[in-house]
C-alpha cells in the first residue's frame, strides 16, 4: 500500500510540475504578447476573462475528445488551470507605474537597464506571486485531469486523483481517506515549500515578492 | 556665445478636457535652480512631466501647444507620487543607481547617502519604509541619475523643519559643487527658499511673479535671516494673487553679498 501511494504521489506531482510549467510559459507569452501588441491588450484580456470562469472540471469531456487518454491532454488541463491566474497576477503587478516609467526614461537609461532594472524584477516578483497561487489551483486540478484515462494501463497509468477514483469503485474508504490524506499534505507541504524558497531566494537576490 | 538653456518653454498652454495653464515661459539654464510655485491643481506637476515626457520623445496626456526645447541630458526625476521600485532593497536600488554616477561625483553621493541616513536602511524594501524615508531614497536616486538637470517635485516635505533643512542644504551643496540645474516643483517655501534661486510663481495665465535669491550672501541664506523672511512674504503675497511682479530690485539684492 505505501508503495502504491509512494507511486501514485509521484505521477501526480509529476504531471503537476510539467503543467504548470505549461501553464507558467503560457501565462508569460500571453502577457509579453500583451506588451509587445497594446492593441491586442484589450481583446486578449476580454477573452481571458471569458476563459478564466469556466472550472477545470467541467472541460474534462471537452479534453477527453481532443486528446483521448494521452497524458498531453493531463498536462493541458493544468495549465488551462494555472495560466489564467498567474496571466491575471502579471497584468496587475507586472506593469511599472506611470511615474517609476518616468523616472527610468528621462535618466536616459539603456534598454538594457530598463529591462534587468524595471521591466524583468516586475515580471518576476509578478510570477513568482502568481505561481503561488497557481500551485494550489493546479494541484487541485491533477483531480480533474486523472479523470482522463483512469483505468488505463500505460506507463504513465497511476496518480492520487486516479488512486481515489479506483479505490471508490471496490470500494476501500480508509485507503481512499489516506490517498485524500496524502493529496492534501503534498498539496500544501508543496505550496508551503514553494513559498518558503521562494522568498528565500528572493531576498537574497533583492527581490520584494507580492 | 552663451550656453544653450536645458529647457526653454515658450508660451506653454496644457489642457485636458478644460484648460488647465497658459502662457507658461520658463528657462533653465545650466547650473541654475529654479522654483516653481503655485495653488494646487494649476498643473505645476502636469507641467514637469510634459517638460519631462518631450525630453524622451513622448506626448503627454494633457494637450499641449507653444514651444518646449529640453536638452539632451539625463534627468533625475523625484516624482510627488514617490516612485522607488518595491522589489529592492534599499541599498542594492541606490548602488546601481550610484554605479551609473560620473566618477566625480561618487565620494559625494557616497556622503549624501549616509547624511540622508540611508544606510542603515540598506538591506529594508521600501514597503517597509516611512514617507519621509521614501522620499529621501528618491531625492537620491534622482541625483545619482542626473547628468546636468535634476527635477525634484515636492522633495523631502514629509520631514521635520530641522532635519528637512539639513538635508535640503546638503542637496544644494551637492548641485553647487556639480553644477547640476534644478526645476523644483513645491507648495513649502522652506524648500523653495533653501534650493532655488530664482522662484517663480505660476497663476493659470502663467508666471505671474518671481522671486530671485541671486547675491544673498551664505550668511543670510538661512531661511530665518531677515533678507530671506521679506522674500517668504512676497512669495506668500504674490501666492495669495496680492502682488504683481516681485522680482527684487538691485538694491535688495545687495543684502548680504
Amino acid at each position: 500500500m505505501i508503495e502504491a501511494l509512494l507511486l501514485d504521489s509521484m505521477w501526480s506531482s509529476l504531471r503537476w510540475l510539467i503543467g504548470i510549467g505549461m501553464g507558467v510559459a503560457a501565462a508569460i507569452l500571453l502577457y509579453l504578447f500583451g506588451v509587445a501588441m497594446r492593441r491586442a491588450r484589450r481583446p486578449v484580456s476580454i477573452v481571458v476573462d471569458f476563459l478564466r470562469a469556466i472550472p477545470v472540471i467541467a472541460l474534462v469531456q471537452a479534453f477527453f475528445a481532443l486528446f483521448g487518454t494521452d497524458e498531453i491532454g493531463k498536462f493541458l488541463m493544468i495549465a488551462w488551470a494555472t495560466a489564467f491566474p498567474i496571466y491575471v497576477h502579471l497584468l496587475q503587478a507586472a506593469a511599472p507605474t506611470h511615474e517609476e516609467r518616468l523616472v527610468f526614461a528621462a535618466a536616459d537609461l539603456s534598454r538594457g537597464e530598463t529591462l534587468r532594472w524595471l521591466h524583468a524584477p516586475l515580471l518576476a516578483s509578478a510570477a513568482i506571486g502568481g505561481i503561488r497561487i497557481a500551485l494550489g489551483i493546479g494541484w487541485i486540478s491533477v483531480v480533474a485531469a486523472e479523470f482522463l484515462g483512469v483505468f488505463d494501463s500505460g506507463p504513465w497509468s497511476g496518480g492520487l486523483g486516479e488512486g481515489v477514483i479506483r479505490l471508490s469503485e471496490i470500494p476501500d474508504y480508509p485507503a481512499m481517506t489516506v490517498w485524500l490524506a496524502a493529496f492534501g499534505v503534498l498539496g500544501l507541504g508543496s505550496a508551503a515549500l514553494f513559498d518558503w524558497g521562494s522568498r528565500k531566494v528572493a531576498r537574497r537576490i533583492g527581490l520584494d515578492v507580492r | 556665445m552663451a550656453a544653450a538653456p536645458l529647457i526653454e518653454a515658450t508660451g506653454i498652454a496644457l489642457a485636458f478636457d478644460a484648460p488647465l495653464i497658459s502662457n507658461v515661459n520658463l528657462r533653465v539654464d545650466e547650473a541654475a535652480r529654479v522654483g516653481l510655485t503655485g495653488r494646487s491643481g494649476l498643473g505645476k506637476t502636469q507641467l514637469v512631466e510634459t517638460i519631462l515626457l518631450s525630453a524622451v520623445g513622448e506626448r503627454s496626456a494633457a494637450y499641449r501647444t507653444g514651444d518646449l526645447v529640453v536638452a539632451d541630458t539625463p534627468i533625475g526625476y523625484s516624482p510627488q507620487r514617490v516612485a522607488v521600485p518595491k522589489w529592492f532593497t534599499v541599498g542594492s536600488f541606490l548602488d546601481r543607481l550610484v554605479r551609473r554616477a560620473p566618477a566625480d561625483r561618487l565620494e559625494d553621493l557616497s556622503a549624501l547617502r549616509t547624511r540622508f541616513g540611508l544606510d542603515p536602511l540598506s538591506n529594508s524594501f521600501p514597503r517597509t519604509l516611512s514617507g519621509g524615508e521614501l522620499q529621501r531614497v528618491s531625492v537620491l536616486a534622482a541625483l545619482a541619475l542626473a547628468g546636468s538637470l535634476v527635477v525634484l517635485d515636492e522633495p523631502l516635505t514629509a520631514l521635520d523643519l530641522a532635519t528637512k533643512t539639513e538635508l535640503l542644504e546638503a542637496t544644494r551643496e551637492f548641485l553647487e559643487r556639480h553644477s547640476v540645474a534644478l526645476l523644483l516643483i513645491s507648495h513649502d517655501l522652506d524648500v523653495l527658499l533653501t534650493l532655488a534661486q530664482d522662484i517663480h510663481v505660476l497663476g493659470k495665465e502663467g508666471i505671474v511673479a518671481s522671486v530671485s535669491l541671486a547675491g544673498i550672501g551664505r550668511m543670510d541664506s538661512d531661511i530665518a535671516s531677515p533678507i530671506m523672511l521679506a522674500r517668504r512674504a512676497q512669495l506668500i503675497a504674490a501666492l495669495r494673487g496680492e502682488a504683481g511682479d516681485l522680482v527684487p530690485g538691485p538694491e535688495e539684492t545687495d543684502h548680504g553679498v
